[in-house]
């Protein structure tokens, strides 16, 4: 089939448009808005719209700008037969009219019959979807506008019948799968797919994962019954032993039980002899303790009576010694007796010795102390002289007034300051001096008379007439408080002298002359009476008067003590040397006294010692004849128990007799114990209890472990362990089956499976190889010589197209190239199935490309022209549409020119 | 000095699980028929006017069998008019746990069969007419003679004179060593009876239990054999299925006679397939083999050979029917998938569906020459059931 021209009429922004194609290459050039699409279009939908389509699709169609129905009108041929078709669409009432030149025509219904007879194609219909439907016409060979890139392997897939035919033919003898084929495969890739997951394993709820399932369960099961039947029967074996143990253990309890008692029974008796043995031992210890006993009293009475007899001997030596000592101490006692009225005596003439010498001593004083008193007495009169003098002053001072110098100071200070005040009070007034007055002249209150001179002190008017003057006086001070100054002044002088009763200041300074003069003498005199210290001489004088009037009070008290006898001295020197006499006699008088005392000490002391060495031996006589007494009553006592002598002899033979029998006694029941050999009957004792102790405990044990194996065995009945082991076992026999049985069927499914997947794979190769070839040799105009396509063909469906490149490592999938890139290879391999196709329509097919490389650089679309050449050289028409015509140029195909906007043209045809 | 008749049984086994049987009703119905033996043991000891039932071990299938099971035998065995004494063998032995000791058995024994005696001690159990002397097995396995303690004349001078002396025994003599030994059970080389030494004292009978067929072993020892048989003969010359009438007086050869009490038809069959055709000879072998007792019948079915794909499946239909039918159907099978000459050029010569035909190709080739043919043989089944299915349906 091939497009000769196309015109279309009020199809959207065209009016009234023809072109022209080339058979072989056309391109069709024109800027954007140009209607480059819709000329496409318009053809496309001439070819496969129904004429009475309605609705959006008919509204997309109709122009704007110009009025009447779309219409477009094609001129093709298909073999040797050229066609005429016009399609006027007017909604239901379009027409569409088929004719074949120089033959017949077709109109309506059957014209779009005969038509989609002619293209090969299914009537796309009409309604909802036709937009889609519409779209998938001739998609292998229409690229539109933005569509370039896009996965060819669908337009493939969408012919697959019509290119697998051509494939057949052109791939040889290979045949092509058939319907009953692809169901078996399917059947057997479902089954397959039931069975096993995508790595192989079986599949979840498949009939070989239950199979293995159960199979697990059943090995399960088996073993559990085969362990529940072990436990079952080591159960029985354990209740044997444990019988048998039991047996065995009573059967040894019993003899050990024998045994123990004959050892209990020996034991019994052993403890009897132990028994007997002490108290024997007892006895025996009773016998020798009152043997012990008799023995000792006999001893100690002997020993007692010994002792009496050496304290006889002793005691007529100390009587003798005691009345020795008696007569001495008379004698003695009588000594002393005289030595101490000889110490008396001589007490008594130091005494009268003493009160002499004191005597003598208190005389001397009195003469001392008058002496004194005198003295004393003298300085006392002087005293007195001075202070009458001193009052004599006091009193002609007291009669003077009593002005003192400050006072004086004073009086003369005012005085000065009176003088001062005056001169100035005389200096400051003016003089006023009348001269000559016709009238009287009256100043204050009185009046003038010419000549008269007046000191002015204050402010006063003058007034002669009717002539009235007032006088200011002026300057300094007021004239007025100077005034009052100097009377204050005279006041104060006045009131001190009137006080005083004098007259004058100058008096006062005389009287204060005089004070002065009589202070003067008073002090002097004061002087003098101080350096004879009044106080204390008159003190002093006072105290000589007393010791003298003491002292003599002692003379005469010691006069009277002494008695009249001694000469009183006439003076001091006297007295002294009476008293110098009196201490020698005194001292005499105490050496006589002392040497008395002395010797009456030394016999008091003998005479002590004497009575104490008496009353030593008078003691040491009485201790002996205490103990003589005590051990006299001693043996008397021990006499009275133990009996005399004879019967004490016998007594001790009878019990040391006694002692040798209870000692042979005892030696027998020892004997018999050590027959017994106790030690060893109580290590029989203690290993038999622990035989039969762990008999028991060998029967309790061997008791348990029956009960346990009893529990075990006593079986509830509900189910027979031996039954369901039997059965598990079978049922893991027959899970065994079924699990290989299972295998078997899934291995021969997967066997079947894959046999045919390889026979797809086998098939798919002899399809897929001579369009990947076809394609190659569209691809390598632009890619070069190197350059290959594989075509994926799955058995049923196309399902990619991958680019092998020298420059790239392995295939690259459609979906990894770049835009431009994709662009070529959808257009190769559009070129190979258009080229594969075009068989069934008379070697020929029209393949449009609008604006189908818009991502491809220059260069590739330069290096392109020689693929879409290669499709023309090869039969096709060629039909590209662009808005860079320049790039096509290499093409060197019919250009045509289309306007941006035109009013109702041709196109411009041009060759190029 | 007159005769009297009782009945020796043994291996009644009841209780038997029969686990192999997959089908659980078929199961049961088989372990009901060793119960329902009880009765007809009943009846053979009414009409022979016996004095006793003799069991000779193996009552119980095990010793731990269920309630209903004992509830079951109990209620049976109290419907037999007469006593029945029973020794313990090697699958119910006396030992630690035995069902003999548990309450639950005691208890229904006293509720519902009076007239059973369980005899567990090996002592002279003297009867109005006859001395029972029993060799109970008091455990799973005696090494040695479990009716040694009759050693010795003082054993039997103490008996009563002019009664009949009945050994009741239980366990394997020697000359039966591994002949009887089932697939999974039973070490013949304990509880080892000699039956020389018995045989030569002073007793009337031997009644033997353990060995499943009637068997006599000397002049007066037998083996009673089940009364219902329990598995696949593997010998023509088996005789199970029967119960002993025996008519003994002291000092007299007894005289046995076999009563035939056996229901269930246990057989075995063989058949080898050369062909299809041979498929039809099959079924008319197996039609005949089976007659009119399909449900008393259990049939252990060995076959071989090998089938065309179509024929194989009409085996498995047949089969299938048969384990349906059949008391229990136990199937050995090794039949291969042998497609036939048709059925290959069915799946192998197809040029209109390449796949199909190239994938059969394959598979014949590796079901004749593949170690692992059987796979290959199912696949080419699966394939042959497929197609024909895709194509019936397209």
């Amino acid at each position: 089939m091939r497009l000769q021209s196309a015109r279309v009429r009020s199809y959207r922004l065209h009016q009234d448009l023809t072109v022209e194609f080339d058979p072989h290459r056309t391109l069709i050039a024109g800027d954007n808005e140009s209607g480059k699409s819709t000329l496409v279009e318009a053809i496309h939908r001439a070819l496969f719209l129904k004429a009475t389509v309605t609705g959006a699709i008919l509204a997309g169609m109709r122009s704007r700008i110009y009025t009447g129905h779309p219409e477009v009108e094609l001129r093709f041929t298909v073999g040797d037969d050229a066609y005429h078709l016009r399609k006027h669409f007017s909604g239901q009432n379009g027409t569409a009219t088929l004719s074949r030149i120089a033959g017949e025509t077709w109109q309506g219904e059957e014209a779009e019959e005969r038509l989609a007879d002619l293209l090969g194609v299914e009537p796309a219909g009409g309604g909802r979807g036709i937009d889609k439907r519409l779209q998938a016409q001739w998609a292998h060979l229409w690229v539109w506008q933005g569509q370039g890139g896009e996965d060819p392997a669908q337009y493939a897939a969408a012919q697959q019948h019509q290119l697998l035919q051509q494939l057949q033919r052109v791939g040889g003898a290979v045949a092509m799968q058939s319907a009953l084929d692809g169901r078996v495969a399917e059947h057997f890739a479902r089954l397959y797919d039931g069975i096993f997951t995508r790595s192989g394993k079986p599949k979840a709820g498949s009939a070989l994962a239950s199979a293995e399932a159960e199979h697990e369960s059943a090995q399960e099961r088996f073993q559990q019954a085969k362990s529940r039947m072990a436990r079952l029967e080591e159960a029985m074996g354990t209740f044997e032993n444990a019988r048998e143990t039991i047996r065995q253990a009573n059967a040894s309890l019993a003899e050990a039980r024998q045994q123990l008692q004959a050892t209990t029974e020996r034991l019994e008796g052993l403890g009897r002899l132990r028994e007997q043995e002490r108290t024997q031992r007892l006895e025996m210890e009773a016998i020798q303790g009152r043997l012990g006993a008799a023995e000792e009293a006999d001893r100690k009475i002997s020993e007692l009576q010994e002792r009496a007899q050496r304290l006889q001997h002793a005691l007529s030596p100390l009587q003798s010694e005691r009345a020795r000592k008696d007569q001495s101490l008379a004698d003695l006692r009588e000594r002393v007796e005289r030595a101490r009225k000889g110490h008396e005596e001589a007490k008594e003439r130091a005494l009268k010795a003493r009160r002499m010498r004191d005597l003598a001593v208190v005389r001397e004083r009195v003469m001392d102390a008058g002496q004194q008193h005198q003295a004393l007495e003298r300085q006392v009169a002087e005293i007195e002289r001075h202070e009458r003098k001193i009052q004599q002053f006091r009193d002609r001072l007291a009669r003077l007034p009593a002005i003192g110098r400050e006072a004086l100071d004073r009086l003369e200070r005012l005085d000065r300051d009176r003088g001062k005040a005056k001169a100035s009070l005389e200096a400051a007034a003016p003089e006023i001096e009348l001269l000559e007055a016709s009238l009287p002249v009256r100043i204050g209150d009185r009046t003038l008379a010419p000549g008269e001179r007046l000191s002015v002190t204050e402010t006063e008017e003058l007034e002669a007439g009717d002539l009235r003057l007032r006088i200011h006086p002026g300057g300094g001070e007021s004239l007025g408080s100077l005034r009052t100054r100097i009377s204050t002044i005279d006041g104060e002088i006045r009131e001190a002298l009137t006080g005083w009763g004098l007259a004058s200041l100058d008096e006062a300074t005389e009287v204060v002359v005089k004070r002065q003069e009589i202070q003067r003498e008073i002090d002097r005199l004061q002087a003098a009476l101080d350096a004879l210290n009044p106080e204390s001489t008159r003190e002093q004088f006072k105290e000589a008067q007393v010791h003298l009037a003491a002292t003599q009070a002692e003379v005469d008290r010691l006069q009277q003590a002494v008695g009249e006898g001694k000469v009183v001295p006439e003076g001091l020197e006297a007295a002294r040397q009476q008293v110098r006499h009196a201490q020698q006699q005194v001292d005499s008088a105490e050496t006589e006294e002392q040497k008395a005392a002395s010797g009456l000490e030394t016999l008091a002391k003998q005479v002590e010692q004497f009575a104490q060495e008496r009353d030593e031996i008078e003691q040491s006589i009485r201790d002996r004849k205490h103990e003589q007494n005590e051990i006299e009553t001693t043996i008397r006592i021990l006499v009275q128990k133990a009996g005399d002598e004879l019967q004490r002899r016998i007594e001790r033979q009878r019990l040391l007799e006694a002692k040798q029998a209870a000692e042979q006694q005892l030696e027998q029941v020892r004997a018999a114990i050590a027959e017994l050999q106790p030690d060893l009957l109580d290590a029989d004792k203690e290993r038999l209890e622990r035989v039969i102790q762990n008999g028991r405990e060998t029967i309790s044990h061997a008791e348990q472990q029956r009960a346990a194996a009893q529990a075990l065995l006593q079986t509830d009945g509900t189910e027979d362990p031996r039954a369901e082991l039997a059965q598990a076992r079978a049922g893991f026999a027959a899970a065994e089956e079924r699990l290989q049985a299972a295998k078997r069927h899934a291995s021969a499914i997967a066997l079947v499976h894959e046999l045919f997947e390889a026979q797809q794979r086998e098939l798919a190769e002899h399809f897929s190889r001579p369009l990947a070839e076809k394609i190659t040799t569209y691809l390598q105009p632009v890619f070069g010589p190197q350059a290959r396509a594989v075509a994926m063909f799955d058995g049923n469906d196309f399902t990619g197209v991958e680019l092998v490149r020298p420059d790239m490592p392995g295939a690259l999938s459609f979906d990894t190239l770049s835009g431009g890139t994709r662009e070529q290879v959808a257009a190769a391999v559009r070129l190979a199935i258009a080229e594969l196709l075009a068989a069934d329509h008379d070697g020929t097919l029209p393949i449009v490309f609008d604006d189908a490389f818009a991502n491809s650089d220059p260069r590739r679309i330069s290096l392109l022209q020689r693929t879409l050449d290669l499709g023309a050289r090869r039969g096709l028409q060629i039909i590209v549409l662009t808005c860079h015509s320049a790039h096509y140029t290499a093409l060197g195909a019919r250009q045509v020119c289309l306007a941006p906007s035109r009013t109702d043209t041709a196109a411009t045809h041009r060759r190029q | 000095m007159s005769r009297i008749t009782f009945i020796h049984t043994a291996d009644w086994q009841l209780g038997k699980p029969f686990a192999q049987v997959r089908d659980p009703d078929k199961r049961a119905a088989i372990r009901k028929a060793r119960i329902a033996a009880i009765d007809r043991i009943g009846e053979v000891a009414a009409q022979r006017g016996a004095a006793f039932v003799l069991v000779a071990g193996d009552l119980f299938d095990s010793t731990t069998v269920d309630k209903p099971t004992v509830s079951a035998a109990c209620a049976a065995i109290g419907r037999i008019p007469v006593p029945v004494l029973v020794i313990p063998g090697n699958h119910d032995h006396g030992g630690p746990g035995s069902i003999w000791q548990q309450p639950f058995f005691r208890r229904e024994r006293e509720q519902l069969a009076p007239n059973l005696t369980v005899l567990l001690d090996p002592t002279p159990v003297v009867l109005e007419q006859a001395v029972i002397l029993p060799c109970p097995l008091l455990h799973r396995t005696v090494a040695g003679d479990p009716a040694a303690w009759l050693q010795g004349s003082e054993v039997f001078e103490a008996l009563p004179a002019g009664l009949p002396r009945i050994v009741l025994a239980h366990g394997s003599t020697q000359r039966f060593v591994g002949a009887w030994a089932d697939d999974e059970e039973e070490d013949a080389s304990t509880n080892l009876i000699d039956p020389d030494r018995i045989e030569a004292m002073p007793i009337d009978y031997v009644a033997l239990g353990d060995w499943h067929g009637t068997l006599p072993v000397g002049t007066r020892t037998w083996y009673a054999g089940t009364p219902e048989p329990d598995r696949f003969p593997k010998g023509t010359d088996q005789d199970p299925g029967n119960v002993l009438a025996v008519r003994v007086g002291h000092g007299m050869p007894p005289e046995v006679e076999r009563i035939r009490t056996a229901r269930l038809a246990w057989r075995r069959m063989a058949f080898q397939f050369t062909d299809d055709a041979s498929l039809d000879r099959f079924k008319d072998e197996i039609d005949r083999f089976i007659g009119e007792r399909a449900v008393e019948t259990l049939l252990r079915l060995e076959l071989s050979g090998s089938l065309g794909i179509e024929a194989h499946t009409v085996l498995e239909q047949m089969l299938e029917s048969l384990e349906a039918r059949l008391a229990w159907l136990r199937i050995v099978q090794d039949v291969q998938v042998a497609p036939t000459d048709t059925e290959i050029a069915q799946l192998k010569e197809r040029p209109g569906d390449p796949l199909i035909a190239g994938v059969a190709a394959s598979l014949v080739d590796r079901a004749t020459q593949d170690e692992d043919p059987q796979t290959a043989q199912l696949a080419l089944r699966l394939l042959h059931v497929a197609s024909q299915q895709a194509e019936g349906g397209a």
